[in-house]
């Protein structure tokens, strides 16, 4: 996708960044920090919290002007449909893997608990090989699969094991020679 | 204590370091981190900030937070970016595949010299004009860091301090990418994002509520996401673009082959000295990155070789060695003065430099900015030890380099052939793995992934991204300074033009924003 295709988003990108500091001055800075530009504490005037992101969003407000002013291109978007797209794949794939980093290693316990009848938690088994690896590497290969699919538009049975193998390795690297380091989600659980 | 007896203790710091197979682990680390980091650039699609991004995080877990941990972490670190500098020129002589900016213009030659039959030859005058521009940028880091942070530190107070910051920051903004405003757009983005969640009030201010936004978002998913992720994700559009037009992202094959004798190196000094003052020029001014530098390098030496040129000798831009020797050398003497505005006044010049200052604000020991060179008037400081340490490790770097670089660069040009559809995806999960093993939370995780989707909203608008990480860096420390400006002048609220030298240094700002943005409005 080449970058000249977004030159003639620069009217819309500066609209959109004023929009966004506009909105942030009036509405997000006054209901989100509680010290206004100045304040006086202990018979002293100190700079308070909201001087800075203010200055912030009237240095973006100023830049976002000028470049809808200094535009000279119509306003077009002849890519925006398949950008939208991109981000809604990434946004797709990075929620899925991380439900399944998060969620695998609980259900499967959940699932053994049911079917037991005994009542194991994630937590106390997360530092047991394999368990710990499971939500990770099956996180791991989908992420690796679908941005790889993304790529090339090509998708074996093979290469599947090759990026469960990648996930497996990357999970070993980082876990068996430091001993302090926890593998998502087991930090978390 | 005077200077030399701290000299002499940054250089006992870093071999009183524990001994791995009868060599100090700082230099074991700078080792390693040369050779991962050849083995970095050497591969198409990865680059040195994407290999200290993923280091960084690990060496924490593995060595800790104490000031005993700086040492080995910037060792490895330094060897990383001295190492994928070197390594950037073997794809782009043996595959016309340049894997960064900076190394375009090491195709022109490089890949021609291929093509004959002379890539071995190539990549030896890569090798010799890279580890040269280096080492001449780093003599000049050593002998100028110093100095200029004591000037500093006697003539600027707050006020000048906070005008000096806001300069740098319009500097950045100014000559980084194709337009001022994008670029002060992007510098507005970085200070909002680094005053979230931070500030002097009990309540923490811009979280919307939520907790773990109270402390602000975990900088290494700012800094990883915005510059890696964010990357990473914009390479895969263009892979993905690549495909559906050629039906095929492409692949390459290999070939080395060829000599570089020691008259032929003497007869490439006229060229590689005048590109490693350009680099090194280039590279003590923040922002302005190692593109520039190549391109001037280049520009220099292809006046210089034909106004001399034989009949026989191929042209520049069709395969003259001299070309490669003039790039190489002007793009890798950037690297060792981008310290310069690091240790004596704290602003990151480019991408590796980031990394340098999140490792030495993550690790105690060193707080770098002018007080870092502060002599004092009893005991020692450890500051300026561990400076005179990382001085120390660059010469040890340069000294591996010149002895291994080469070597080691021919034995990693199979990097190429690693399919960029498996690399891309693979740097993505371990950035992912190595963010949480840093912060052990899946928002950590969220924040990164969130920042790399800002990356690629950046980077696809042509806004650029180096100024947005640069001034998320430098936020606080501007904000904090400001406050001390403030306070120190009896709230003045023209603190800022409140001395001759903090008036000038905001003069600066806006002549820099008018000229630049009325040369490119020109253009």
């Amino acid at each position: 996708m080449p970058r000249s295709n977004f030159q003639r988003t620069d009217f819309l990108l500066g609209a959109l960044f004023l929009f966004l500091a506009l909105v942030t001055l009036f509405v997000w800075i006054p209901l989100d920090i509680d010290t206004g530009l100045v304040e006086r504490v202990r018979r002293r005037n100190i700079i308070g919290d909201s001087l800075g992101p203010v200055a912030a969003m009237i240095l973006i407000g100023c830049a976002a002007f000028t470049l809808m002013r200094s535009s000279q291109n119509s306003p077009m978007v002849s890519e925006l449909r398949i950008t939208l797209m991109h981000f809604g794949f990434y946004v797709a794939v990075f929620t899925v893997t991380l439900l399944v980093m998060r969620l695998l290693g609980p259900w499967l316990i959940m699932a053994v608990d049911m079917g037991t009848q005994t009542e194991l938690s994630y937590r106390n088994l997360r530092n047991i090989w394999p368990l710990k690896y499971v939500g990770y590497v099956a996180g791991g290969t989908i992420l690796l699969s679908a941005l790889s699919h993304f790529m090339d538009q090509s998708v074996s049975l093979r290469r599947i094991f090759l990026f469960f193998a990648i996930s497996l390795g990357i999970a070993l690297f980082f876990d068996l020679p430091f001993e302090d380091i926890l593998l998502p989600p087991n930090g978390d659980v | 204590m005077g200077i030399a007896e701290h000299i002499l203790l940054g250089i006992q710091a870093v071999f009183s370091a524990p001994y791995i197979l009868g060599v100090p682990l700082n230099v074991v680390m700078v080792i390693c981190g040369l050779f991962f980091g050849i083995f970095i650039g050497a591969t198409p699609g990865l680059a040195g900030p994407m290999a200290m991004a993923i280091a960084l995080p690990i060496l924490i877990s593995v060595f800790g937070y104490e000031a005993s941990a700086l040492l080995p972490i910037l060792g490895f670190l330094l060897g990383i970016m001295k190492g994928a500098t070197l390594g950037g020129a073997v794809p782009a002589i043996l595959f016309n595949t340049p894997g960064t900016p900076d190394a375009l213009m090491t195709t022109y030659d490089g890949y021609p010299m291929t093509r004959r039959g002379e890539a071995k030859k190539a990549l030896k005058a890569a090798h010799f004009a890279s580890v040269s521009g280096d080492t001449i940028s780093d003599i000049v880091l050593i002998l100028c860091a110093p100095f200029l942070a004591v000037i500093v530190e006697a003539y600027l107070d707050f006020p000048e301090k906070a005008a000096l910051i806001i300069l740098s920051l319009t500097f950045i903004a100014a000559v980084m990418g194709k337009s001022v405003s994008k670029g002060l757009i992007a510098i507005g983005c970085g200070l909002f994002v680094a005053f979230i969640g931070d500030g002097e009030d009990f309540y923490p201010r811009l979280s919307l509520g939520i907790d773990a936004v109270g402390g602000g978002f975990p900088i290494a998913s700012v800094v990883l996401g915005s510059l890696i992720i964010g990357e990473v994700l914009y390479a895969m559009i263009e892979a993905r673009s690549q495909s559906q037009k050629t039906g095929q992202i492409k692949q390459i094959a290999l070939n080395i082959a060829g000599r570089l004798s020691l008259k032929q190196r003497v007869s490439l000094l006229p060229y590689i000295l005048p590109s490693a003052c350009i680099g090194t020029a280039i590279g003590a001014l923040p922002g302005i990155g190692s593109t520039l530098a190549a391109t001037l390098g280049y520009t220099n030496g292809k006046r210089r070789y034909h106004a001399r040129k034989r009949p026989d000798q191929p042209a520049f831009g069709q395969g003259a060695v001299e070309g490669v020797a003039s790039t190489e050398a002007a793009n890798s003497a950037v690297s060792g003065a981008n310290l310069i505005p690091v240790l004596s006044l704290g602003i990151p010049g480019n991408a590796a430099a980031i990394f340098l200052i999140l490792a030495m604000e993550t690790v105690d020991g060193l707080n770098p900015g002018p007080s870092v060179f502060r002599a004092p008037t009893e005991g020692f400081n450890s500051e300026m030890v561990m400076a005179f340490g990382l001085f120390t490790l660059m010469i040890l770097a340069n000294i591996t380099n010149w002895i291994f670089g080469g070597h080691v660069m021919q034995l990693m040009s199979v990097m190429v052939r690693v399919p960029r559809q498996i690399l891309l995806p693979t740097v993505l999960l371990v950035t992912i793995t190595s963010v949480y093993a840093q912060e052990t939370s899946l928002f950590a995780i969220i924040c990164l992934l969130g920042f790399g989707l800002f990356g690629l909203f950046m980077r696809l608008c042509a806004v650029p991204i180096l100024p947005f990480v640069i001034a998320y860096i430098l936020g606080s420390i501007l904000e904090r300074t400001a406050r001390q400006a403030f306070a120190s002048t009896g709230a003045d609220p023209y603190f800022l033009f409140s001395s001759p030298i903090s008036i000038l240094l905001m003069a600066a700002s806006a002549v820099i924003i008018l000229f630049f943005a009325r040369r490119r409005k020109n253009a």
